[in-house]
């Protein structure tokens, strides 16, 4: 089945097994996206927020439901860190493979689907309004079958000091697979937490993952979200993740994507109230035929904001990155401080980079600045290095890795820093 | 918050230094502009038959074309008959030694700080002084001319060195380039000529002065350096005027050409009077400034410290057509009070591996608006281009604007091109943090104001750098508090 | 070192501290905590010195002086530290450059000589260690493109720099993360002294795990309405301040 067809074979199966959702906010918010999706196509290159990003091939191709039984997942963590595991697979949650959610101090987490019963008015309050099914049909599609994904809950003024790790693991042995996950994160007042993203393909057919995550920070909360993108060259994932900001919170979001086919990454945070801090920081390394595009949005509501975005891109083979930020600064976000830039360093003649800052700002006192450059290696540097003795190679790994590790030094996590490092460094050795 | 806005009104009241007027006999033509007064200009200087020829072709010209409205200024209708296109002391024009010049010319020098005696005889800085539109004195002159440099006014040099002149005027700057160069071709007075021969490195630093003191009068003043083959020139001019209620025009054209292996340095502190605290008066200084890296491995570098001028439309650009060769560009552009810039530059990359440098500091105070409009251009077969931009606009205040128009056209791939632009204010919250660290508001204006030009003011020789200095302090005197 | 008598004080009419009384002698650490608006960050903006707010009643002296009568430089210049709840970016000066100018502004006030360039370098580098902050921050434009974390580690290193007699610490922990909170309370902690006072301004109870107060007031529409130990600040952390509204409520 087409991606459409199958979307509404999975709609109609959801539907049919409603388990207590009939009548509920839930699956109301899945019916209405189900119709508006009939009057969506997906997006071609004619949109302009899709004009660098072909996803044809994904709409046209055929998908099928696996049947998958995994016995462990060590293989699939990171090596030497310590966190709280919590893994989906194909979609759905899977409790034996997970770590217990359960007597964790002030940590409500779990299956969105299994914690809607005891969770329904946090979840009917927040699910659904950090996203926007008007205008994008992967969006709309993820709403229409929503059904798992994870839900966390972190108390007011705690810290929860093990980061979440978030395994999906997608099986593609059989034949494409699609898999919409869904994962609401809301974080009490004055509560720190981690959450860290993965996918994980089996097989060789193309896997499509369209994910959605919706993130609250509530006053004085420290969020930070990292989104680990290094799955198999058929594997494409169209990321989502929308957090909503309120006063004096801060939210840290790094996404490191490595390998895949399509990645499509649109991500938003809205400062809804002062004196909160936004970083949004993106790392793609890439070969082959990967084609990575972020799109990111920072939204000034409100006066006495900061944030800060720092993408950068090192592009081999004949890969292609996208980069496109926007900054809105809204009429009342005076003092506003933001910044923004995009450095991307071109390895082939066959590398594509398209960069479009894009600053709207509507207030007159504010700080703003972006900046964006695409190039290449600096010669002057890799001759210093050469002249040293550094075998040519090797020199430029050492500059490469310098300039990536812009990013990955904004990763708290040691051993996912070095997780990630070391599969930068392995690339650029090679 | 009121009291932001009060103290930084009680500081916009700096006085004009420059504003007064010399009592010197004057020969000025009867206003507007015809042929016949293009005629008058040119028998004045004994010109030779070419010159007039050229200066009548940009007239012809000018009349076929139309008052630019894009840039980002306003302004009422200049009534270009109601100008006087010539000014001229009477008394002796081309003084011998300083001991022929007018004494009261030299005391108005005196007045500017520029004693052309002190500067003969102390700082070793080789001077051309314009007033109005003539040069009257030009100092170093015999020394100079040893290394076989040249420095003289254009008129002298269109006598003395036709030749020269004739192949490099117009040749970076053609009249027919835009409005204001077509007008300063059919009407120009004179203005400094400098020619470095093959191989010499040019001594001492040369500056010209200019001064406008007539009234109703435009200057239009015309200045060409030519580096020949790995020749180095740092050249400065520095500019004022007295005050007057009506606005004057000031329409020059500056043009340097780079041979191979040659260096030249321009630098500019412009402090044309800017008109008085409501927007009376001032200089409308619309002026074309060009550079053309001819050779391999040439550089041209433009700095200017702006803070004059009612109205500033200026874009020293530079033209890179050797291989190898550097384009740079410093500004530092401050406005205060109802004043209105609109400056940049413009990098055209023609040759391989060429590479540029744009730096461009904005200050805006008062009620003043300040534009930054710059291109970067690529050509097709630019190999290898590398820009660097950097545009950063300060405001004092919240009843000024900065502006910030970057154009930038690659058409080859192997071209890096870099933009970077800020915007940041000096608010009362960050007076109030300096207070708080033991800092006082004027100290805290001081360190914030040099530390945000810094780095263009080092592009400035030594003692200009000095001058630059004290004269942003000046501009700005007030506007903070 | 810090006397406030019947401080009354409004912005744009509206009246926001409803005669505060307090007094913090040296050595002494006090914590102000309250729910938003009760006017804390008010209280430190104005022994600061800040003009938006009018003073309607009142004296505060500070070592016997009448702050009123002194400029924010001079008060700063005779020791008073305010450490910003959102410290400014500004462009262009180095964070060297500044605080060179603002120690040695200090040092002439107290009648010591400038320090020189390279006495100066010594002593950024010993102080900087303090807070964990790297070198390469020295150059940078002041707070420029700096982190709320790292903003909030600069202004601990200035009072490092500054040896201020009072330190306030408005809301310092705000935007840190708890490795964050660790080393900055640890630097203030490591500059306390018997002949220096802190207040600390807070609106959480963990930051006062770190930096142990002698003293806490809980300030609630304008005034102080409860003073205690270092215990009133958990039972504010466990119960909220509703209670204390409840109280003041019942009182008024």
């Amino acid at each position: 089945m087409k991606l459409q067809d199958y979307i509404v074979a999975d709609y109609s199966t959801k539907a049919e097994h409603l388990n207590g959702f009939a009548g509920s906010r839930f699956h109301a918010l899945r019916q209405q996206a189900f119709e508006q999706l009939s009057t969506q196509s997906f997006p071609t290159v004619k949109n302009e927020e899709w004009k660098y990003t072909n996803v044809q091939a994904l709409v046209a191709q055929t998908y099928t439901t696996p049947d998958t039984t995994i016995a462990s997942v060590n293989e699939y963590c990171i090596p030497d860190m310590e966190c709280i595991k919590v893994v989906f697979v194909n979609g759905e949650f899977s409790a034996t493979l997970s770590d217990s959610l359960a007597d964790i101090h002030g940590l409500t987490a779990g299956s969105l689907h299994n914690e809607y019963a005891s969770n329904k008015d946090v979840i009917d309050e927040k699910l659904g309004t950090a996203v926007n099914t008007e205008t994008n049909a992967f969006t709309t599609a993820n709403t229409a079958v929503m059904n798992d994904g994870l839900f966390v809950n972190v108390a007011k003024n705690t810290i929860i000091e093990k980061p979440l790790y978030v395994l999906s693991i997608v099986d593609a042995t059989a034949g494409n697979t699609l898999v919409q996950p869904r994962h609401l994160l809301l974080f009490g007042e004055n509560s720190q937490a981690t959450v860290i993203f993965r996918t994980v393909t089996l097989g060789a057919n193309s896997s499509v993952t369209n994910q959605i995550v919706e993130c609250f920070a509530e006053r004085a909360a420290i969020v930070n979200c990292y989104v680990v993108q290094d799955d198999s060259e058929n594997a494409s994932i169209i990321n989502t993740h929308n957090t909503h900001q309120n006063a004096n919170s801060v939210l840290n979001i790094v996404t490191v994507s490595l390998s895949g086919a399509i990645i499509r990454n649109t991500v938003g945070t809205k400062l809804n109230e002062q004196n909160t801090e936004a970083h949004m920081y993106g790392l793609y390394v890439t070969d082959g035929k990967t084609h990575v595009d972020n799109h990111t949005v920072m939204d000034h509501a409100v006066a006495n904001c900061h944030s800060n975005e720092l993408y950068k891109g090192i592009l081999d083979g004949n890969s292609q990155g996208v980069f496109n930020g926007k900054i809105f600064v809204r009429e009342d976000a005076q003092k506003t401080l933001a910044y923004q830039s995009n450095r991307n360093i071109l390895l082939s003649n066959t590398a594509t980079v398209n960069t479009k800052p894009q600053l709207e700002i509507w207030a007159d006192d504010v700080k703003c600045s972006h900046g964006c450059t695409v190039g290449q290696l600096d010669e002057e540097a890799l001759f210093y290095l050469r002249a040293r003795g550094i075998g040519e190679r090797n020199a430029k790994a050492l500059l490469l890795t310098a300039f990536a590790e812009d990013i990955t030094e904004k990763i708290s996590i040691e051993a996912l820093r070095n997780f990630i490092n070391s599969k930068i460094e392995q690339r650029l050795i090679q | 918050m009121s009291t932001e806005v009060d103290v930084l009104e009680q500081h916009i009241q700096s006085e004009y230094k420059y504003g007064f007027v010399s009592d010197i006999e004057q020969e000025v033509a009867p206003k507007g502009l015809s042929e016949d007064v293009i005629r008058m200009i040119s028998s004045k200087k004994n010109e030779p038959e070419w010159m007039l020829e050229y200066r009548l072709k940009a007239y012809r010209h000018w009349l076929t074309m139309e008052e630019p409205q894009w840039s980002n200024v306003n302004f009422p209708q200049i009534d270009f008959n109601d100008i006087s296109y010539y000014a001229a002391p009477k008394k002796k024009v081309n003084p011998k030694s300083l001991d022929e010049v007018d004494p009261e010319l030299r005391a108005t020098f005196e007045k500017l700080g520029i004693s052309l005696a002190e500067q003969e005889r102390l700082t070793g800085v080789a001077v051309d002084a314009v007033l109005d539109s003539v040069s009257v004195a030009t100092t170093f002159r015999d020394s100079l001319a040893k290394v076989g440099v040249i420095f003289c006014s254009m008129s002298e040099a269109i006598a003395e060195h036709g030749e020269l002149v004739r192949k490099f005027l117009g040749s970076v700057v053609p009249y027919s380039d835009n409005y204001y160069s077509a007008l300063n071709s059919a009407v120009f007075s004179d203005g400094s000529f400098c020619y470095i021969p093959k191989g010499v490195r040019c001594p001492m630093e040369l500056s010209t002065y200019f001064r406008i003191n007539a009234k109703d009068t435009g200057q239009f003043e015309r200045t060409l350096i030519v580096a020949e083959e790995g020749a180095y020139v740092s050249y400065l001019e520095g500019c004022t005027a007295p005050m007057r209620d009506e606005n004057q025009l000031h329409a020059a054209v500056v043009e340097i050409v780079a041979n191979k292996n040659a260096e030249v340095k321009y630098s500019t502190v412009q402090n044309w009077y800017p008109g008085d605290k409501d927007g009376k008066g001032g200089i409308y200084n619309f002026v074309t400034k060009r550079g053309i890296c001819a050779g391999d491995n040439s550089k041209i570098s433009w700095t200017q410290v702006e803070t004059g001028s009612a109205i500033t439309w200026k874009y020293p650009s530079v033209i890179l057509k050797g291989d190898y060769s550097i384009g740079e560009f410093y500004s530092v552009a401050v406005t205060n009070n109802m004043q209105q810039a609109d400056t940049g530059t413009k990098m055209l990359h023609v040759g391989k591996n060429t590479k540029s440098r744009i730096v461009s500091k904005g200050i805006s105070a008062g009620k003043s608006q300040n534009s930054y409009r710059g291109q970067v251009r690529v050509n097709r077969n630019a190999e290898n281009a590398r820009n660097f931009s950097q545009c950063d606009s300060l405001l004092i205040g919240d009843k000024c604007g900065a502006h910030t128009f970057p154009y930038i056209d690659v058409l080859n791939n192997t071209a890096q091109v870099e933009h970077e632009a800020t915007t940041s204010k000096i608010g009362e919250d960050i007076l109030f943090y300096c207070n708080q660290r033991g800092i006082s508001t004027e100290d805290a204006v001081a360190m914030i104001i040099n530390g945000y030009a810094k780095e263009v003011l080092n592009q400035l020789p030594m003692e200009f750098a000095v001058e630059a200095q004290k004269l942003l302090a000046i501009s700005l005197e007030g506007s903070v508090g | 070192m810090l006397q406030i008598i019947g401080l009354h004080a409004s912005i744009n009419g509206k009246e926001i501290l409803k005669g505060i009384d307090l007094t913090v002698n040296p050595g002494e650490i006090h914590a102000i905590m309250g729910p938003n608006g009760s006017g804390k960050s008010t209280l430190a903006s104005i022994l600061a010195g800040r003009e938006d707010y009018e003073v309607t009643a009142g004296t505060v002296l500070f070592n016997g002086k009448d702050v009123f009568e002194m400029s924010p430089e001079e008060r700063s210049r005779e020791g008073l530290f305010l450490a910003f709840q959102y410290p400014v970016e500004i462009p262009g000066v180095s964070t060297a450059n500044f605080l060179k100018t603002a120690v040695n502004e200090v040092r002439k006030h107290r009648g010591m000589e400038p320090l020189d360039a390279m006495d100066f370098l010594t002593l950024m580098r010993e102080k900087a260690k303090l807070v964990e902050m790297d070198s390469s921050f020295f150059s940078r434009s002041l707070n420029e493109g700096f982190s709320g974390g790292e903003k909030k580690r600069n202004e601990i290193f200035q009072m490092a720099m500054l040896e201020p007699t009072l330190s306030i610490l408005d809301e310092t922990d705000s935007g840190l993360d708890i490795d964050a909170l660790r080393i900055v309370s640890e630097g203030v902690n490591k500059l306390k002294s018997s002949s220096n006072s802190t207040i600390v301004i807070t609106h959480y109870q963990r930051l006062l795990n770190y930096i142990v107060p002698d003293v806490v007031h809980v300030l609630y529409k304008g005034r102080i309405m409860k003073t205690g130990g270092k215990e009133l600040a958990l039972e504010l952390e466990e119960r909220g301040y509703d209670w204390i509204k409840t109280e003041s409520e019942e009182t008024v």
